[in-house]
Parts: C-alpha cells; structure tokens; sequence
C-alpha cells in the first residue's frame, strides 16, 4: 500500500510538472517544477519523508540506468559526433576549469566577507 | 526468430538492467573512474546492437520506456537535497553564491567558446548544460532543444575530468577552505567529481554533493531566463 501511494505521488507530481510547464510563458524543464514541488511539500510536512521511503531511494540509487537509453542514442549521432567531438572536448574542458575557479573563489571570498563581519 | 526476442520492448529494457548490472560487476572490480558503471553499460549495450545487427529503433522500444522515467527520478532529487538540509543550514550562504556564480560562469563560458568556434545552435544547446547532474542536464537540454546524447556525452567528459584533476585544481588555484573545494568541485563537475571529492573527504564530498543539486536548478533557472 504505501509503495503504492508513494509511487502516485511521484507520477502525479510528474504530470502537474508537465501540466505547469505547458502553461508557463517561457520554457522551463517541467521535472524542476515537479522537483521544486516535492521539495516544498518535504519542507512543509505535507509529505513526510518517511512516506518517500520506499521507492524513491531505490530510484535514486540506481538513476543511472535511467540515463543509458540516452547514451545509447549517440549511436543515432555518429556523423555529428564525428565532425565536431573536438569541439565538444575543448569546451567541455575549458569551461570545467573556469568554472572550477570562478566557483572556489567565490566561496573563498564569501566566506572571507563572512569572517570580517563577525569578527 | 531474433525478431521475436528483439520487438518486444522487454528487450531494450531488460539488455539496459542487464548491462548496468554488469557495469556495476566490473567497476567494483576495477575501481577506475574512467570504468563507471554507467559509461560500462551505454558501451555494452552498442556493443550487442552492432554485434547482433539490431537497429536502434528495437533498443529505444524499451529504452523509451526506461526514458520515461526521467521527470519522476529528477523529482525524487527533491529527497536527496532534503535530507541534507542539515549540512546546507550550516554554510548557506557560502554555498549559495557559489553555486550561483559558477552556474552562470559555467553557462557564460560554454555560450562564448561555442560562438567563437561557430557550432550549430543544436550542438551549443546540447551542451550548455553539461556542468550540472544527468537528469537536469537532459530536462534543460530538453527544454532548450538541445539532444539529450550529446548532453550526456560532454558531460561524462567533464565529469570524468573533473573527476582526475580536482586535487591538482585545488593546488594550481590555491584553494584552501575545504567547503570552497567541495562546492567547486560538485558545481564544474557533478557527479562523477563527487565520487572524488569524497575520497578527498567527507566534508568536502557532502559540500560537492549539495553543490551539485543547488547549481543544477540555479542552472535551470539562469538559462530559462538567459535564453
């Protein structure tokens, strides 16, 4: 039974994310809304996180496998692949290591203003 | 008599179990990042489709069908971020602009580099959300018509080098605070980066982890307002 009622609360809150999202006037993932939702409804205890025991961890600890479809359907991508993984790999480098440090620093300086004020 | 077995969308579904599985076998075995279960599986399951001679379309019956699963498991994020509310209590705000300045520096970055290089709009969609965790990633790129393999493909790259060089980052950067070195590390490279940064340490891994959920939807949020 409580599978049950967890796995309809996943699957409805799925769908008002989709239905919201349809109805927003700029495009928006509608698994976010449906994420931010679930949040909200955990933070205020209108869903209690023992009552999300079941199912979701499971989902969670294997999401993983969820993703391999899209993998696999690189294969559908070969000529693009082909032309332009260069490009792929140089910006996926660069931007990992400015976004890297843009990141570090910004904690370390906030964390310094934190320090000075306190103190 | 191979038709039978490959038309059913049992096939697509039970090859993708099967392959993870043995991705999970073989990882723990092997304990090399470049060896993730999931980089095992998506290869497995190429291999038996070219081996066989099985069209993708038989595949994607049943990987459609696990695909469908995208929006719930991103919503059950939601528990993920929630049980760890109590670590993010603690450094909010440090937490908080650095998600939000790499996200809008990851995206920045990706958005130029592409222009410079002249890419198709497709390929520059597909991956300016290549920084942040798989099932955001594949609902931004979704969202801005993007195609979800090659979201997914820039962003093993990153995380896999995020993965390697972090603690030569940290060094070459000069980072000292350890929360500074977490939240850098789940916000450039998700979370094959966390599996390091938890070697690195506990604290760092539970700071990298929750960085990888804030810059996920801040992400999200920046770019349906960027674009």
């Amino acid at each position: 039974m409580e599978i049950l009622s967890e796995l309809i609360i996943i699957i409805a809150l799925s769908l008002a994310g989709n239905a919201i999202a349809a109805a927003l006037p700029f495009a928006f993932p509608p698994a976010i809304i449906s994420l931010f939702i679930l949040l909200v409804l955990l933070a205020t205890k209108v869903v209690k996180e023992e009552k999300m025991s079941r199912v979701s961890p499971f989902m969670l600890k294997y999401m993983a496998i969820f993703f391999i479809p899209s993998g696999v359907e690189i294969i559908e991508y070969t000529d693009l692949l082909a032309s332009s993984w260069i490009h792929i790999l140089i910006i996926s480098i660069i931007s990992l290591l400015i976004t890297f440090f843009a990141t570090a620093k910004a904690v370390e300086i906030t964390e310094r203003i934190m320090r000075r004020k306190s103190s | 008599m191979k038709e039978v077995i490959t038309s059913s969308p049992l096939f697509g579904t039970g090859l993708t179990i099967l392959a993870y599985w043995i991705g999970m076998k073989v990882s723990q075995k092997l304990k090399k990042t470049i060896f993730n279960p999931y980089l095992i599986a998506v290869v497995l399951v190429l291999a038996v489709l070219a081996v066989f001679h099985i069209p993708y379309s038989s595949y994607a019956e049943g990987g459609d069908f696990i695909g469908m699963f995208l929006t719930p498991v991103t919503t059950i994020l939601a528990l993920s971020i929630y049980r760890q509310r109590e670590t993010v209590k603690s450094h909010f705000i440090p937490i908080l602009t650095g998600t939000i300045v790499g996200s809008i520096v990851s995206v920045i970055t990706i958005v130029l580099l592409a222009e410079a290089m002249g890419i198709t709009e497709e390929l520059k969609y597909s991956l300016v959300p290549k920084s942040v965790t798989t099932p955001i990633a594949v609902a931004i790129s979704d969202s801005l018509g993007g195609i979800r393999s090659l979201t997914v493909t820039a962003l093993i790259i990153t995380g896999v080098m995020g993965n390697i060089l972090a603690p030569l980052l940290v060094k070459l950067f000069r980072v000292r605070s350890r929360i500074a070195t977490g939240v850098a590390i789940g916000t450039a490279s998700h979370v094959i980066g966390t599996s390091k940064a938890l070697e690195m340490g506990e604290d760092i891994g539970a700071m990298s982890g929750i960085a990888l959920s804030f810059s996920g939807i801040i992400t999200a949020i920046f770019v349906s307002i960027f674009f």
